[in-house]
This record gives C-alpha cells, sequence and structure tokens, in this order.
C-alpha cells in the first residue's frame, strides 16, 4: 500500500469527523435555538395570561368591593353629595411623594462623641450614590487601614 | 487445511508483484468498508441512542420541529379600553377529546369523567365514549386544575386538543360593547363581530374610547337605581361633547360575554344602541333648538299654557302644570309640554323634521357595531306629530343617538358622530365606515350658548335640581314618557331620563341615564319621574367622574344662567299675580 493512499484515507477519516463533529453542534445548536424559542412562547403565554389576571384583578368592581369591605371606603359622592370639594380654593394641595432627602446610598463612619460607647457608628451619608462594589471595596481599604 | 488457514504463497517475479498489488487493493478495499461501517454504526449510535434516548424526554413530535412563530400570530387581537385597561383577549387553553377505540372500560371513564366535571351528563358521556367514532369532544376549554385531573386518570383514551379562547377580565361590564365571539372564534356580536376581519389579522390591540372606571361607574348608579325603584331595565351613556366619543356605554339588565350562550335575551337586549324608546321631555332640547334657530326665537317670547292644548280630537296637557303665560326659559325648565308643542308648531313640519333629521334622530345611528336600531319615525308625518315630537312622543329613538343629538347642540353647535374607536386612523379603508364627515354646523355658537344656559338654568331652578353637583355646572333636563301599551299609553309605565351636561359654560361631557319602569317609592313621595330617578344617578356620576378624571371644579364658579333669570318669575312673583287675578 502506497504512503499517499493511507494518507488520503486518514485525510477522509478526519474530514469525515470534523464533519460528523459539524453535523453533531449544528444538531445541538438548533435543539438550543429551538428549547429556548419554545420557553420564550411559553414565557409569552405566561406573561399574557398574568396580565389577563392583573386586569381582572384590577377590575373597578371588584376594586370598590374590595375597598367597601377590606377599609370602608365609599364612593366619591354620597347621598348628600359629600365627598367631593365645590371649589378650587377647598381641594388641598397635592401630596408631595415622601422621598428621604439622604440617600441610602452608602454607609460612612462618624466618630462617636464623648461618653458614646466606642462601637462604630454608621449613618447614611448624603453623598451621591455609589456602586456597590466601590462601597464594599472603599470599606476592606478601610478595615485593612485600621489594621 | 482449515479454510481460515491462510496459505502461504511464495512466489517471485513479475507474479510476486501483481500479488502484493492484488493484496493491498483488498486491504484498501476493506478500509473503505470498514470506515463505512464505521459511519453507519457512529449515525446508529447518534439516531437512537444520543437523540432517541439521552435527549427524548418523551415528546411524540421530533425535537427539531421547524418552530412556526406564524402560527402564534394568528392569534385574535386584543381589545383594550382607551387606557390600555384590556377587555378582551384569547389564551390557550386545552379541550379535552377522547378515542372511543381506545377506552377499555366506558362506564367507569364516564364516572371518572362526571365526578371531574359535575356539568357533564352521566349518561351523555358514556354514550359518546361507546361510540363507534374516534373522535368524540367531551369538554372545552378546561381550567388548568381539570387538565392536571384528567392527567391524573392517565387514560390513554383521553387526549387535549389546544385552542384560544376569548376572555374577558371584566365580565359584565361592557359586555354589549363588546359583544363576544363563539367557540371558533368568530365575533358574533359587538365589536367582537363588527370588527372580526380585523381582530383576525391585526398585531395591535384594538382600543376603544371606553374608560372601564367610567363604564364601572355608569354601570353601578343604574343598577343602584334601578334597585331603589324595582325598574325593569335601565341605559346610560356618557360622551364626549367634543369628538362624540363614547366613554361608557351601559345596557341594564347585562350579561358577561363569557357565558353568552347561558345569558336571557333580555340581558344580551342592547337598550343603549339597538332598543328604540319614545323618550320624552328630554326632546325639548331639540324643539327648543329649532325655533330658537330657525325662526329666531329669543328669550322672552311667551306661550300660553293656561288651557290644555287641543288641536282636532287630541288634547296635550302638562304634567308639572303652571296655568299661566310662560317665557320660553320658564316652558323649558319647567318642561312645558303645551309650551314646547307651541314651540314645534311654530318651527313648523318641515323645519322640525329637517331639524332631528340634521341631528341624526331620524336615521340609524352609525356607531361602529352592528346592533344598532332603526328609529320610529310617524309615516307619513302629520301636523300633529310635529306637536307631539317637540315634546319627545311619537317619535322613538336610542339613548345613544340622544346622547350623540345633545352633544351637538351643547358643543358649539358642530354634529359630532358617536364613535366606540380611540384611534380611527389605525383602521383598514374597510372599517372606516363610521368616521365622522368634515366639520358640519347645526345651530349657531350663540344658540347652542343659549341652550347651555336653559340647560343650565333647568338644574338650577327647574325639574332637574338633583342633579346638580356645586362646582361643576351640571346643566340638564329631566325626560318622563309614559310607554305605549295596549289601547294607549300607560300611566304606570314610565322610561324616567335625565340628560346632563357638564361643565356648562364649556361641556366636556353628555351624561344621559334612563331607567325602564321604575316605581315610585316613599323617598320619592310616590314619584317615578326623571327628576327624581335619573337625575341623582347623573350627580352621583358626574361626582364619580370628576375624581376619576381629576377635573376641578369651575373656578368663581360663574352663574352662566344669570342673563336668564330675568325671564324667570319667582314664586312669589306668581302668587302676587295669582293673588292679583283674584280681585
Amino acid at each position: 500500500m502506497r504512503i499517499s493512499s493511507l494518507f488520503h484515507l486518514a485525510l477522509a477519516f478526519f474530514f469525515g469527523a470534523i464533519l460528523f463533529w459539524t453535523s453533531q453542534s449544528v444538531q445541538d445548536k438548533e435543539r438550543h435555538i429551538y428549547e429556548a424559542r419554545n420557553m420564550l412562547a411559553q414565557e409569552q403565554e405566561t406573561i399574557r395570561v398574568l396580565s389577563t389576571e392583573w386586569d381582572y384583578l384590577n377590575s373597578p368592581i371588584r376594586l370598590e368591593k374590595l375597598a367597601k369591605q377590606g377599609v370602608g371606603m365609599d364612593e366619591t359622592a354620597n347621598e348628600n353629595g359629600i365627598g367631593i370639594m365645590s371649589k378650587v380654593g377647598e381641594i388641598p394641595e397635592p401630596i408631595a411623594p415622601i422621598v428621604p432627602t439622604i440617600k441610602p446610598a452608602s454607609l460612612v463612619r462618624i466618630e462617636p462623641a464623648a461618653g458614646v460607647s466606642s462601637q462604630t457608628l454608621t449613618v447614611p451619608s448624603t453623598v451621591d450614590k455609589q456602586r456597590f462594589n466601590d462601597v464594599v471595596n472603599s470599606l476592606i481599604a478601610d478595615t485593612e487601614g485600621e489594621r | 487445511m482449515s479454510l481460515f488457514q491462510r496459505k502461504k504463497l511464495h512466489m517471485v517475479g513479475v507474479r510476486s508483484g501483481a500479488l502484493e498489488q492484488a493484496r493491498g487493493r483488498i486491504v484498501m478495499m476493506s478500509a473503505v468498508f470498514v470506515v463505512c461501517y464505521l459511519i453507519v454504526v457512529a449515525r446508529s449510535v447518534d439516531v437512537m441512542v444520543i437523540q432517541g434516548v439521552m435527549m427524548n424526554k418523551g415528546e411524540e413530535v421530533s425535537l427539531y420541529e421547524e418552530y412556526r412563530p406564524e402560527e402564534k400570530q394568528k392569534r385574535r387581537a386584543d381589545i383594550v379600553d382607551r387606557n390600555g385597561v384590556l377587555l378582551a383577549r384569547s389564551l390557550e387553553v386545552s379541550s379535552l377529546h377522547a378515542d372511543p377505540k381506545m377506552v377499555l372500560d366506558p362506564a367507569k371513564l364516564a364516572q371518572d369523567l362526571k365526578y371531574i366535571f359535575p356539568d357533564l351528563v352521566y349518561g351523555d358521556v358514556l354514550k359518546k365514549l361507546q361510540g363507534k367514532n374516534r373522535f368524540v369532544w367531551i369538554k372545552r376549554n378546561l381550567t388548568p386544575q381539570e387538565q392536571e385531573a384528567i392527567l391524573q386518570l392517565g387514560s390513554p383514551a383521553l387526549n387535549f386538543k389546544f385552542e384560544d379562547h376569548r376572555v374577558y377580565p371584566h365580565g359584565e361590564l361592557g359586555g354589549h360593547v363588546l359583544g363576544y365571539s363563539g367557540i371558533d372564534g368568530q365575533g358574533l356580536s359587538g365589536v367582537e363581530a363588527s370588527f372580526n376581519e380585523l381582530l383576525h389579522n391585526a398585531q395591535e390591540p384594538l382600543a376603544l374610547t371606553i374608560d372601564v372606571r367610567i363604564q364601572h361607574v355608569l354601570r353601578r348608579e343604574i343598577a343602584a337605581q334601578m334597585q331603589k325603584h324595582h325598574a325593569k331595565g335601565g341605559a346610560g351613556v356618557i360622551m364626549d361633547v367634543r369628538d362624540g366619543s363614547v366613554l361608557a356605554a351601559v345596557s341594564l339588565p347585562d350579561f358577561n360575554p363569557l357565558d353568552y350562550q347561558t345569558a336571557q335575551d333580555n340581558a344580551k337586549f342592547n337598550r343603549v344602541s339597538l332598543g328604540v324608546y319614545e323618550l320624552g321631555s328630554t326632546f325639548k332640547i331639540f324643539s327648543t333648538a329649532a325655533l330658537l334657530e330657525k325662526t329666531g326665537g329669543n328669550m322672552h317670547q311667551t306661550f300660553d299654557v293656561r288651557e290644555s292644548l287641543k288641536r282636532g280630537r287630541f288634547r296635550i296637557s302638562d304634567y308639572h302644570g303652571q296655568k299661566r303665560v310662560l317665557t320660553l326659559p320658564e316652558v323649558f325648565m319647567h318642561s312645558s309640554n303645551i309650551g314646547s308643542a307651541l314651540m314645534g308648531e311654530e318651527v313648523g313640519t318641515e323645519g322640525l323634521k329637517s331639524f332631528y333629521n340634521d341631528l341624526g334622530l331620524l336615521d340609524q345611528s352609525k356607531i361602529e357595531i352592528g346592533e344598532v336600531g332603526k328609529p320610529i319615525v310617524p309615516s307619513p308625518w302629520r301636523d300633529l306629530h310635529t306637536l307631539t315630537a317637540s315634546y319627545g312622543h311619537g317619535v322613538a329613538v336610542s339613548p345613544l343617538q340622544l346622547s350623540s343629538a345633545v352633544a351637538s347642540i351643547v358643543n358649539g353647535g358642530n354634529y359630532v358622530q358617536p364613535t366606540l374607536i380611540l384611534n380611527k386612523k389605525s383602521l383598514g379603508d374597510d372599517n372606516k365606515r363610521s368616521m365622522p364627515d368634515q366639520k358640519l354646523r347645526l345651530i349657531s355658537p350663540e344658540v347652542s350658548h343659549r341652550m347651555r344656559q336653559l340647560l343650565r338654568l333647568t338644574v338650577t331652578e327647574g325639574t332637574g335640581g338633583k342633579a346638580d353637583v356645586p362646582g361643576y355646572l351640571v346643566g340638564g333636563k329631566t325626560g318622563t314618557a309614559e310607554k305605549p301599551g295596549v289601547g294607549g299609553y300607560n300611566k304606570k309605565s314610565l322610561i324616567s331620563s335625565f340628560v346632563g351636561v357638564f361643565p356648562s359654560n364649556d361641556p366636556h361631557y353628555v351624561v344621559y341615564v334612563m331607567v325602564d319602569e321604575p316605581q315610585g317609592i316613599k323617598e320619592t313621595y310616590g314619584y317615578a319621574t326623571g327628576g327624581w330617578v335619573a337625575a341623582p344617578a347623573v350627580k352621583n356620576i358626574i361626582a364619580s367622574m370628576a375624581s376619576i378624571l381629576k377635573i376641578p371644579p369651575v373656578e368663581g364658579e360663574p352663574r352662566i344662567e344669570e342673563s336668564l333669570l330675568r325671564y324667570v318669575k319667582t314664586k312669589e312673583q306668581i302668587k302676587e299675580e295669582k293673588k292679583l287675578a283674584t280681585y
């Protein structure tokens, strides 16, 4: 047998193997895509069901019934027409949403005042929001510095 | 020598070379065959072991079945309200079918199915399971719990088919507007039917002008009045006077579109657009507007209502008899039939008829649903009909028509067409059948202003006092009509209604409430008229709307009707006049 024949045989085997491997890979990828699409479709269907349920749960009929039963709320206007402001001046100022002025974004150390136990106190800082990792790193650095 | 023992041949020379070559070829051919067999073996292992056993988790179909997203897209489009709240949606649900040939013990299976579905009849199920067909439906649209219970049975004869099922999260709310669709997903009534093709093909939801919150308020208040006055039915419309968009349309009794098959015909009947009624004194809005527009009538014009009006063998009298000479505002606020009939007479048959026609009262309403009633109009229209039509008798229209006509009167005089579709531009050409025409002026802005003043006057000084909401300048007109019965009108069967507009200085909304056959109660001193039955409902609706739509009260609460007060006699003046008359 000539060397070239063996070489060609090896080459054919090699390419055959590559082809087989490629075929398997493609099929594997297709399966993944199919599964992903299937999952996506299932999730979308679940979202559809949940949003329908959400609208059902938020039905005004149901909410009003619950508001009456649960917290004793009544319709806006009652028999005497009380319950609605008739003049612009009577309308209270809209209540601003309660937003804390100090952002609980990071913790800074403050020195305990005289007479207070030496336990470290932490309070929310007024500095801008920081990344969690940065805060952790800075705390680690502080701890190592103290050592 | 054994067959398997290789015979060694020793050759030399040319023969030896040929033998070696032949051997090499045999080896080569063997190797090729071995490789081929290996490939076949590898592929077999792949198909049978790797794909067949390891990956296959019981699916009957190939894992690599092509994904066809277009199948999902064929789903019927959603219907939402003006705020995007879901009103109708198709969800995938399972339905149960059976192959009777595969049933081992039909009696036992029928018993199990009866236990899971108590509403099924055992005999029917058994008959199906003992039949010769290979496919029988057992139950459509199962709940997940029911499906789980069926799976627990483990019967090979039972199978599921997944199909779309239309759900209506708000139940009865807006049932008549939405309509319903059948098992096969075809719209059968309401918007579902009239936009069937669009819903079938569209991807985007169809947005209606309805606001579920307002719809609920309207339904709640009409239902409350119906219950209070032991009424047979009710209807109501809330419309934006600027563009005719319907914010709420309620017909009671109503039905849940999910259970349309079990709903009674009375509940499925749409009183808002399909039912036509003689709506009584609310028509005086139109006869008065016709007088002001067509004859140049003015506020100090007077009408003698001391005696009943006799025309031929007919006699027209007043419900709230004032028995004196009334000015035009007084005729309107006291709802004088005689005064209105005289107005109609002055306008003339042709004038009144054409005015009613322009308002869309003599033709079917062009709203986007199929359930639209044809008005009942006298034919031939005689002069006497002009008199009765002036105060809302002899002409029967739907509450929807009346609401849109009132909207056209109070919005400055421009014709509006009622609509249920929020964004008509998004519709295809086939679905634009009810696109409103170009702005069409019916009455002058001055007459429209006068009408708003008169409506407000009716609430502050006249029959509509119970509809007033402080700060919101409610204007309106009461209507009480006797229903036609055998041998004439039945005095005990009333259609009591009230049409309100607010705020009167610059109206945005028309609120119409009609109660069918209310009964007088102790609280209303036995009265069941529009002012006692429908006006309080309108008041509550407007108060609720104000908070829901964040409508602030009108600053300074202007008295737009003030200039009309000089044409209206006070109680003291009337008493004084009567005293003088006795001398």
